[in-house]
């Protein structure tokens, strides 16, 4: 019978397709049980970083350097905007990719002038469809975050902002908080001087004024370049971890629709080879009941 | 018994040192610097080369990578892209590292390529001299 060829068929082809997803979903899972032991180990360091750039700006006196350069002085027109985007090299993995795009779309949407660097080939891809301005000499995978090429995505960006290409540089990335992926947005360039300016505020908390050896701006021009290579490192991290988060849950969810599937398929299969044997008996018993009435 | 601060050596992916130091020696942009506890707020950037640390009277040696130190009265902060203890220093590989930047150096290379191979000519020789004196 059609019907029951039919189903059997589509049960062949959701167990088949569950067969894949299972196994992406055990492949993320060590990939995230080893992407999660990375992000421990960085999550000290990361967070400490912060807080000491913001300590050590509390503690600064007053001087100028290009990379708190905020003001540029140019009208909001001629503002040059860079997002360094971080979206995953491959899909299936729920809203992951979705939500980074959505939320670099609403940013971009709120300035003029926008460039962006995506890192992952999901995120180009998509951007690069839509005509956006993507740096396309800006190719680097979202695989296994490693400090040299979080050292070359910190010279890149630098490099640019120093030479005045771009205005202010914003990372948009996905955060792992409790195993929830959230899309988060953090201002690179220029540094925020806004920690600085509590200072004047609370000045008995401040206990002295560090100094910077040899000079503020050789410091500077070491410690910033420094700072933001170990922020991108952590980014990284954390932005790979997100993926491999969420595509484990995505394939454990896509696992168990389909063992749904399957079970309401073989209800739907039994009852449709019931329905067929016992039309063949009623077939047969009224067959056989016309010959004997003969 | 010294008087004591707090020192912490982070690098990227590990927490390496925490604890109560006397003395810590490491080398900055602009020479070996020293720094015992009580010193004056100072912020300071690391190069490649060797920290030594003293606790409890003993030093301590360490290979660290670029970083900086954010210096304290109390506590001392130091930041690293790499931290290694000498004796976990892979000799073999530091050697080839260090011939392959040697190699490139002899080629013509762009601004960026020749700092890239400096850097890394540099973390290759830290780490081979480090390692034959352990």
């Amino acid at each position: 019978m059609a019907n029951m060829r039919e189903i059997k068929e589509r049960i062949g082809s959701i167990g088949d397709i569950m067969k894949i997803t299972n196994a992406m979903y055990l492949i993320s899972s060590s990939k995230l049980k080893r992407a999660r032991a990375a992000l421990d180990a960085t999550e000290p360091y990361f967070e400490n970083l912060q807080y000491s750039i913001h300590h050590i700006l509390k503690h600064t006196g007053d001087f100028k350097h290009p990379f708190f350069d905020n003001g540029r002085d140019k009208p909001e027109d001629e503002k040059m905007y860079g997002y360094v985007v971080v979206t995953g090299d491959k899909g299936l993995c729920g809203a992951y990719n979705h939500n980074i795009v959505k939320l670099a779309e609403q940013e971009i949407a709120k300035h003029k002038n926008t460039c962006l660097f995506v890192i992952g080939s999901m995120g180009r891809a998509y951007f690069e469809a839509r005509g956006m301005n993507v740096d396309t000499e800006f190719l680097y995978t979202a695989q296994d975050p490693a400090m040299y090429r979080a050292r070359r995505i910190q010279e890149t960006i630098t490099d640019m902002f120093l030479k005045k290409r771009i205005d202010e540089i914003h990372v948009i990335y996905t955060k792992l908080e409790k195993s929830q992926e959230i899309p988060q947005l953090l201002k690179l360039f220029p540094l925020e001087r806004e920690h600085f300016e509590e200072r004047r505020v609370a000045d008995e908390m401040r206990h002295s004024t560090a100094v910077f050896e040899p000079s503020p701006e050789a410091v500077m021009d070491n410690l910033v370049p420094n700072y933001v290579k170990g922020l991108i490192f952590g980014i990284l991290t954390e932005a790979f971890c997100s993926e491999q988060n969420a595509r484990m849950t995505a394939m454990d969810s896509a696992t168990g629709s389909a063992r749904d599937m399957i079970a309401e398929l073989t209800l739907d299969y039994n009852r449709a080879r019931q329905a067929a044997i016992t039309q063949e008996i009623t077939e047969i018993a009224s067959g056989a009941r016309s010959q004997k009435n003969k | 018994m010294a008087k004591t601060f707090k020192l912490d050596i982070l690098a990227c992916d590990k927490y390496f040192f925490s604890g109560d130091c006397e003395e810590v020696i490491f080398p900055s942009i602009d020479g070996s610097r020293g720094v015992m506890a009580g010193h004056e707020p100072m912020i300071c950037c690391l190069s490649a080369g060797e920290i030594q640390y003293r606790c409890d009277g003993e030093w301590h040696r360490a290979i660290v990578s670029e970083g900086f130190l954010e210096v304290m009265p109390d506590f001392v902060k130091m930041f690293a892209d790499t931290v290694e203890r000498p004796e976990d220093i892979d000799i073999k590989r530091a050697e080839a590292a260090k011939a392959r930047a040697e190699e490139r150096l002899r080629q013509q290379l762009s601004t960026k390529q020749y700092y890239h191979t400096k850097a890394a000519l540099n973390r290759a020789m830290a780490r081979i001299k480090a390692a034959g004196k352990h």
